[in-house]
């Protein structure tokens, strides 16, 4: 009984740094976002700090029950000291703890608001590349802007009629990446065309702008941020699941446990947390599995995936999926449990 | 110790198929029509064909070496993991000597994988990437010149032909397979044959121009004996010796020479002496005979005296270009005359410093060190020049001295930080380091430096020939609509700017910038690590953002430290989730090594990526005290990882 209210304040422990950390690093990120080099900017900025952790609010709780499984899986526990207040903290947070935190987040995101990066107005006095131009932007004593621009990344001319053909599309290609919305992406018409006659359409496609992941404004910031190349990827994807997920919320309580089911299948990896004999193992297979689910689970939602695989549309799919993983997962654990009963234990 | 070996070559194996999967990967997968080009993102269509294999190969490579951190984490994790439960655990105080005894071995590990990851990323990884942007620059090159040639072939001026063909051959260099039919393809004016006779002449012009730069070398060089002698005696003259022969010359009504011979002596001595002053008498009075004095020659050597009074006045009224080519031809003539020798000599002399040879730049293309640098210089008035250079020969062996632009142009920001109307470029310029003190005669020449000197005039070493002539061009910075007017105007305005178009540029900015800039320009992150510590603080003055090198420099400093607090952090990790003792280790188990590799490679990157949020953010309060900071609490947290580990218990 007490081991198990202790994992409980784990939890809550695990869940606090997770935010506070996330928040932060989310508060610079946007900071960062805002920047222009050569202006000064603040360190800390409460607004953009609260909105980010109410944003982010949910994901950290996902992610603090996943490593609340990590830390079940070094730590003795007898099942039913782990097993109840785990089942009692997932099904809390994804009946409660998610549609509440979505339905603040509606709210707060009027009240506090995060403008969009604004690209125009650079600060002057600087060579900046943008797409295959050289810039440098002067400001004139009337404070207006005058930019020097000169193309010098020039492409590939017709002498190889092959390599023009292709030139042209890495060069468009480039341009896209510069300016952070890449092929994977879903621009908002592309969007709302695509969606015209699907089930999630009404809902997804008004908040198809949430999709896009934010730009930075000025691009030698961007290029010193050293922006890993998944980054946009999955912001994007982040968000398409969020904008998911608040449109199922929207649709009623049947359309939101569709969504749900999601976390039954997250909360249920704990049945892999005896797989194997070394204790490793079973960390890294609980994160990879908890990986493989959310990915999964976003291609539902995922308009491009679903123009490629039409079935994965269908509004029953997320939960046949998830819920044979649960029995799938349920199986496996069962098997462990009798097999080896108690595996966790140092021999002496 | 069986089993650690055996674990060791697990390791070297697994880290040898990472290599040999990644480098694979490039050579098969990484087209642009590829599924798994967001991954291995090597398009070959941006290489030259006989470069692709190459390029894609050392794409391979360098993938193998960002994982390198991933690969060296991933063997400590499992390797720790498996050696904590071997020598089982550790007792259940905190502190115990058991894990002080493992610290020791996981800081020993710890460091040395730390320095194979900073030996990678600091040496490896640039020589790598100068190879593959050197095939890249390679081809944008290759395509520049033959876009370049194009144009020119369809031009119907005269010139733009050797032009054309001058393009096209430097393309030819670059890719010589392209071949013939490509040169003959872009001039249709030319017939095959035409073309074929053409090109030998060409060919033997260029020999016939570095014959003449040989001679030209030659009384300078110690092979030439009867040259040194002479050299020889000449330095031993003094002042004195050139005095007597001013005064002998001048009684023998030879003004020429008592000309010549007295402005050696100004030039040989600095005090205003005895000796000083008798020479400017004579040099002035012989230039005053010389110049008013009727033809009054003997009829063998008259032509000649002629031609070399010519010349002679000519260079005295600072006309060198045209007292060169005179003497050029008088020293063609009459190879052996000392005075057309001696003339030529001090022509040379004063010619180089005023243009450069276009000749010089012919085969300076193929090895261009860097390409696309760009930089600010803020004069002393508030004006703003933004240079560009679109390519840099390094001639290496004057100690980089010596270096040819090309495609140098200069467009300048009135103090009011109004673009001005029109910029120059130039095709190329020859830039060489020269004291301070020789431009400018203010500055202190106690504290003197080396500053880039740069010739925007190029001239053609055999003939006087207008064709050949490098020069600055001015055009238009904007393209605004403009009436007819407007454009008549304009370029009348541009006629009157080319015809008063500076000679020379002098950058006033220490010698030790420019490399410093240029390999700025090729970004933060590939930037030498001591090279960036020096360019932090001079980012500003020449238009880059002190934020992203200081940001950089930061990282880059703390990389090192960050490692080690990783691989520390998995140490724990490790012994947390430690393969107890008792239990057999699978083979199987091995098949996960790839699966955690992906995982830290990306959490990797995270952690690289919420590094730059924090130095970018902690820049803008702290200024440069940014690294120091960053670096500081590095260490902390690798002194509080440490005592972390230190007390971990066993069950």
């Amino acid at each position: 009984m007490k081991k198990s209210f202790f994992l409980v304040l784990v939890f809550f422990v695990i869940f606090l740094v997770l935010l506070c950390g996330t928040s932060f690093f989310a508060m610079l990120e946007e900071n960062c976002m805002h920047m222009k080099v050569g202006i000064k900017s603040s360190f800390f900025n409460w607004s953009y700090l609260l909105h980010c952790a109410v944003l982010y609010m949910p994901w950290c709780a996902v992610f603090a029950l996943m490593m609340l499984i990590l830390y079940i899986i070094k730590h003795k526990f007898s099942i039913p000291q782990f097993a109840i207040p785990y089942f009692v903290i997932a099904l809390l947070l994804w009946m409660l703890v998610i549609p509440g935190c979505s339905a603040w987040y509606a709210k707060i995101q009027n009240d506090i608001p995060i403008l969009p990066a604004d690209s125009q107005n650079l600060s002057a006095g600087y060579f900046r590349v943008e797409g295959e131009d050289l810039t440098f932007v002067t400001e004139t004593k009337e404070n207006d802007r005058e930019v020097w621009r000169r193309k010098v990344f020039s492409e590939r001319t017709g002498i190889e009629s092959t390599a023009e053909a292709t030139g042209a599309e890495t060069v468009a290609s480039a341009e896209s990446v510069s300016t952070g919305k890449t092929g994977m992406g879903i621009s908002a018409e592309n969007l709302q065309e695509a969606l015209a006659d699907s089930k999630l359409s009404e809902a997804l496609a008004a908040s198809a702008s949430d999709v896009e992941a934010p730009t930075f404004s000025d691009s030698l910031i961007e290029r010193a941020a050293s922006i890993p190349m998944w980054w946009n990827f999955a912001h994007e994807k982040c968000l398409l699941l969020k904008a998911a997920c608040s449109s199922a919320l929207k649709k009623g309580y049947f359309a939101y446990i569709l969504f749900a089911t999601m976390g039954f299948a997250l909360s249920s990896v704990i049945f892999l947390c005896r797989f194997s004999s070394w204790r490793l193992i079973n960390g890294l297979i609980v994160l990879v599995v908890s990986a493989v689910i959310i990915l999964v689970n976003i291609q539902f939602y995922d308009e491009t995936m679903i123009q490629w695989l039409p079935f994965l549309g269908k509004s029953w799919l997320p939960l046949v999926f998830n819920t044979s993983l649960c029995v799938i997962f349920m199986t496996i654990g069962i098997i462990n449990w009798v097999r080896h009963p108690d595996s966790n234990r140092e021999e002496r | 110790m069986n089993g650690k070996i055996k674990a060791a070559i697990i390791f070297v194996v697994y880290a040898f198929l990472i290599f040999l999967i990644s480098v694979l990967c490039y050579l098969f997968l990484s087209d642009s029509d590829s599924v798994f080009y967001a991954i291995f993102s090597a398009d070959s269509s941006n290489v030259l064909s006989p470069d692709k294999t190459a390029y894609k190969f050392d794409n391979g490579i360098l993938f193998f070496f960002k994982l390198i951190p991933a690969v060296l984490m991933t063997a400590e994790v499992f390797g720790f993991s498996w050696f904590f439960g071997v020598s089982s655990g550790g007792t259940k105080r905190r502190f115990s000597n058991r894990m002080l005894g493992h610290l020791k071995t996981v800081l020993i590990t710890c460091v040395s994988c730390v320095i194979v990851c900073f030996v990678t990323e600091e040496a490896l990884i640039p020589s790598v990437q100068n190879a593959v942007n050197l095939y890249e620059a390679r081809a944008r090159n290759y395509w520049e010149f033959t876009k370049l040639a194009t144009e020119h072939s369809k031009d119907p001026k005269d010139d733009s032909l050797s032009k054309a063909r001058f393009y096209a051959e430097e393309a030819l260099k670059l890719f010589p397979k392209s071949m013939e039919e490509r040169v003959l393809k872009l001039s249709e004016k030319y017939t095959k044959e035409e073309l074929y006779s053409l090109y030998p002449e060409y060919m033997r012009a260029k020999k016939l121009a570095h014959d003449i730069e040989d001679m030209a070398v030659k009384p300078t060089s110690t092979t030439d004996v009867v040259a040194t002698q002479v050299a020889e005696d000449i330095k031993e003259k003094d002042s004195y010796s050139y005095l007597l022969k001013a005064e002998e010359a001048f009684k023998k009504k030879d003004y020429l020479n008592a000309h010549y011979y007295a402005e050696l002596v100004i030039k040989t001595t600095v005090v205003d002496g005895e000796n000083r002053l008798r020479a400017k008498e004579i040099e002035s009075l012989s230039w005053n005979l010389l110049t008013s004095e009727k033809q009054t020659f003997d009829e063998n050597t008259g032509d000649l005296f002629a031609q070399k009074k010519a010349a002679y006045s000519a260079l005295k009224n600072g006309d060198v270009l045209k007292a060169y080519y005179m003497l050029l031809k008088m020293k063609d003539e009459n190879p052996a005359d000392p005075d057309v020798l001696n003339y030529f000599d001090e022509t040379l002399e004063r010619l180089e410093k005023q243009y450069f040879f276009e000749d010089e730049t012919d085969d300076k293309l193929e090895f261009e060190t860097a390409n696309n640098i760009y930089f600010s210089v803020t004069k002393p008035d508030g004006q703003v020049d933004l240079i560009f250079i679109g390519g840099i020969s390094i001639v290496e062996d004057t100690g980089q001295l010596v270096q040819y632009f090309r495609n140098f142009s200069v467009t300048s920001v009135s103090a009011d930080g109004h673009l001005q109307d029109y910029s120059y470029s130039v095709p190329y310029a020859k830039m060489t380091a020269q004291f301070a003190s020789s431009v400018d005669p203010s500055v202190n020449p106690n504290n003197d430096r080396y500053i880039p000197y740069i010739f925007l005039r190029g001239i053609d070493r055999l003939s006087d020939n207008s064709r050949n002539v490098i020069r600055p061009q001015y055009k238009a910075t904007r393209d605004e609509e403009t009436s007819s007017l407007d454009v008549v105007a304009r370029v009348r305005e541009i006629r009157q700017l080319d015809r008063n178009a500076p000679s020379f540029y002098v950058l006033n900015i220490p010698f030790e910038d420019l490399a410093l800039i240029r390999q700025a320009c090729e970004g933060a992150d590939k930037m030498p690590f001591l090279s960036l510590m020096r360019f932090t603080s001079k980012a500003e003055q020449y238009g880059f953002s002190s934020e992203v090198y200081t940001t950089e420099f930061a990282k880059r400093a703390c990389f090192p430290f960050v490692i080690l607090a990783i691989m520390i952090g998995l140490a724990i990790l490790s012994f947390n989730y430690r393969l107890l003792s008792g239990r057999a280790f699978r083979f199987h188990w091995l098949l996960l090594f790839p699966l955690m590799t992906i995982l830290l490679h990306f959490v990797l990157m995270l952690i690289d990526y919420m590094e730059s949020l924090l130095a970018l953010s902690l820049y803008s309060s702290l200024g440069a005290w940014c690294p120091v900071v960053m670096v500081a609490v590095s260490v902390v947290v690798v002194l509080g990882v440490s005592i972390r580990f230190l007390s971990s218990h066993g069950e």
